[in-house]
């Protein structure tokens, strides 16, 4: 990119490598900073971010197209004590446009294992905060960062690809908020043990939900399940009790028959003046009688119901990672095009340092006539020197640009020979 | 009439179709439909040299414009477009028979402000209630789908309690501002002698009772606690209610009052 520098990108993903590949590979947190400064050490390696997370091992960096790639296979393989073709024949080596389009998939989850998950750019966040700790990276990896962390939002928020849940725990979660809006402030109880009835609990309570009451048949098994979650733990005999002060119900026991039937639940809705109470029933046979769902405020879903909403979000997600895909296509155009531009800075400040030069010099030259002028007149001449050379160097600026936007290297070098300062000077 | 279709446009977006691809051209044409509907009635005013509340034309051009401005309200919670999609047609409406229905074209004499408050009052009580009706019969969609569990895109609509709140409020401030004009109404047309307040007058009559309607939607809601489906349909009714009476009224008397 600079230099004859390029954005190259090697690593391996859950695509392109097994689980054993990719835990040897791996790069937790408490070494990434030693791991950065080795990468950003390597002679032909000029910027670097290591993002490693359990699906991927990738590094970006600043280096020259093939050597440089080859370089930090060596060094992934050196490190890891692995030979350098089993990273070969595993790895995935982007470089330019595609290596930046490549980039921008990761951090908008189109390449993540759950399509629209939102830990990735997290942890993208983290490993740009960690080579910026360890200063691998410069002015066109932090502008590619930034480029990445800012369409993933542009994507998050055009697109519905992370709003729709595509697992049981949250499709139960998303239901309840339709009802509640909010779980903030809700209660919820957990009739039996069932690992699903667990997963919904779990994924309620990290949306807020304030407190879980645990029933069990056994007071134990309540106790040691609410310690899970540090919620309250009762007995089944306190069922009712609770009823009506819980907003959610999520059952899932190996009773044989109902045990919420129509007609207690008919009272309890009564007392709590229909109050909404949303029930999940994730036990076969059912714990919860069918036409619960009959009576007014009260909402009534089954583990086949979660299941339905999970495979429609995986479905919508799909169908939004298309309208995503788009934006990253247009996106990865306008920053590459951007970082082209960086390309051609270094010639245009040694352009207009030339000519600068070159003003002052005959500026000097001029001084005695100069200064016979007054110094309103000085500062017209001043002005008019500075407006001239800009008006000059405006269509080669121009040139410079569009040179490196096409990465034409030898026309910039070309360029930046003929205004490179003479030996007077 | 280019507010009228503004909002007939916007309207066919937030209920069939998706903002998603425009959603910048879409609310574009939301405001300009506003801005149109709102130059049009300051024109109006200008004109007739008072405030567009003189006849029954302008009052549901007044009313029209109101809907529209609780709609853009609603918009600021998410997942409107329901709410939103009932509101702008129903704006159209309202604007369609400001424009057939009469209007004064000039203000002969100055008005007394107790007139202007009171029919203020009546116009917000009226948008507010309307705002309310578009709120419940969402609600009533989203409890259907909920309980049929048809679950395809529920996410893109509104919570049942987001909804059930909003529409308290509204319901709030229509009473609230139903009282103001019912009581500034009375108390000043007696003072002034009018004569045309009559104890048979089918307006006051069918006012007193929405205003009854609403005075129990609110105590079953707000003191007694009973919401959702009893408090949306409350609502629905009320507004249809009053939308119907107020229509006869003008067929049968080209007025607010015989």
């Amino acid at each position: 990119m600079t230099g004859g520098h390029e954005v190259v990108l090697v690593g391996v993903n859950h695509r392109t490598a097994p689980v054993e590949v990719r835990e040897r590979l791996a790069m937790p947190a408490e070494v990434l900073q030693e791991r950065l400064g080795e990468l950003h050490a390597l002679e032909r390696v000029s910027e670097a971010v290591i993002l490693s997370t359990c699906n991927r091992v990738e590094v970006y960096a600043l280096a020259p197209r093939g050597a440089g790639t080859g370089d930090i296979v060596s060094w992934m393989a050196g490190v890891n004590g692995l030979k350098v073709r089993d990273i070969e024949r595993h790895s995935i080596s982007l470089q330019g446009h595609s290596a930046v389009a490549h980039l921008f998939r990761v951090a908008c989850s189109l390449d993540s294992m759950v399509v629209g998950e939102p830990q990735i750019l997290g942890q993208l966040k983290q490993a740009f905060q960690a080579a910026l700790e360890s200063h691998s990276v410069g002015q066109v990896l932090q502008r590619l960062m930034h480029g990445a962390i800012r369409v993933a939002k542009r994507v998050r928020t055009e697109t519905r690809i992370g709003r729709e849940p595509v697992s049981v725990g949250r499709a139960g979660t998303e239901l309840a908020r339709q009802v509640f809006g909010s779980l903030d402030g809700r209660t919820a109880m957990l009739v039996g043990a069932g690992d699903v009835a667990r997963l919904v609990a779990r994924s309620m309570l990290g949306h807020g939900l304030e407190e879980l009451v645990v029933v069990n048949r056994t007071y134990a098994r309540a106790a040691e399940l609410a310690g899970e979650f540090d919620g309250t733990a009762a007995h089944l005999d306190q069922l009712h009790r609770y009823l009506e002060k819980i907003d959610v119900v999520i059952a899932s026991t190996a009773a044989r028959g109902h045990l919420l039937n129509y007609r207690d639940m008919s009272k309890v809705m009564r007392s709590r003046r229909y109050r909404p109470l949303f029930c999940i029933d994730l036990s076969v046979p059912r714990n919860i009688d069918p036409e619960v769902n009959r009576l007014e405020g009260c909402y009534v879903f089954n583990v086949d119901d979660l299941t339905e909403v999970a495979r429609q979000g995986l479905e919508r997600r799909r169908e939004e990672a298309e309208a995503a895909e788009a934006i990253v296509v247009q996106e990865a155009e306008r920053c590459y095009r951007s970082l082209g531009a960086l390309r051609a800075e270094p010639t245009i400040a040694t352009i207009t340092r030339k000519a600068e030069q070159a003003r002052r010099q005959e500026l000097v030259r001029s001084a005695a006539t100069l200064a016979a002028l007054e110094p309103a007149q000085r500062e017209v001449v001043d002005a008019m020197t500075r407006s001239m050379f800009k008006r000059f160097l405006h269509d080669v600026l121009r040139t410079t640009r569009e040179l490196a936007a096409s990465g034409d290297e030898p026309g910039l070098e070309t360029l930046a020979r003929a205004f490179a300062p003479s030996d007077e000077e | 009439m280019i507010a009228l279709l503004g909002y007939l446009a916007v309207g066919a977006v937030s209920l069939w179709g998706s903002e998603g691809e425009r959603p910048r051209a879409i609310a574009a044409l939301r405001w300009a439909a506003i801005s149109v509907h709102l130059a049009g009635l300051a024109a109006w005013a200008v004109r007739i040299g008072g405030l567009p509340l003189t006849g029954p034309g302008d009052t549901f051009a007044s009313l029209a414009l109101l809907v529209g401005l609780g709609s853009l309200y609603a918009r600021r919670f998410e997942r409107m477009d329901l709410v939103s999609g009932l509101l702008e047609p129903l704006a159209a409406v309202l604007l369609a028979l400001g424009l057939v229905l009469p209007s004064a074209h000039a203000v002969d004499e100055p008005a007394g402000a107790w007139l202007f408050v009171h029919v203020a009052g009546m116009v917000v009580g009226s948008a507010a209630f309307a705002v309310s009706f578009g709120i419940s019969v969402t609600w009533l969609r989203v409890r259907r789908r909920l309980k049929t569990k048809k679950l395809v895109g529920l996410s893109r609509l509104p919570s049942l309690d987001q909804l059930d709140k909003l529409n308290t409020r509204f319901v709030v401030l229509g009473f609230a501002a139903l009282t103001v004009g019912i009581s500034i109404g009375g108390v000043f047309a007696h003072l002034d002698g009018v004569e045309t307040m009559a104890g048979l007058d089918p307006t006051i009559i069918t006012t007193l009772l929405l205003w009854a309607w609403y005075a129990v939607a609110i105590q079953l809601r707000v003191i007694s606690g009973w919401r959702g489906r009893v408090a949306a349909l409350f609502s629905v009714v009320g507004f249809a209610v009053m939308l119907v009476c107020f229509l006869l009224i003008q067929l049968a008397y080209r007025g607010w009052h015989p």
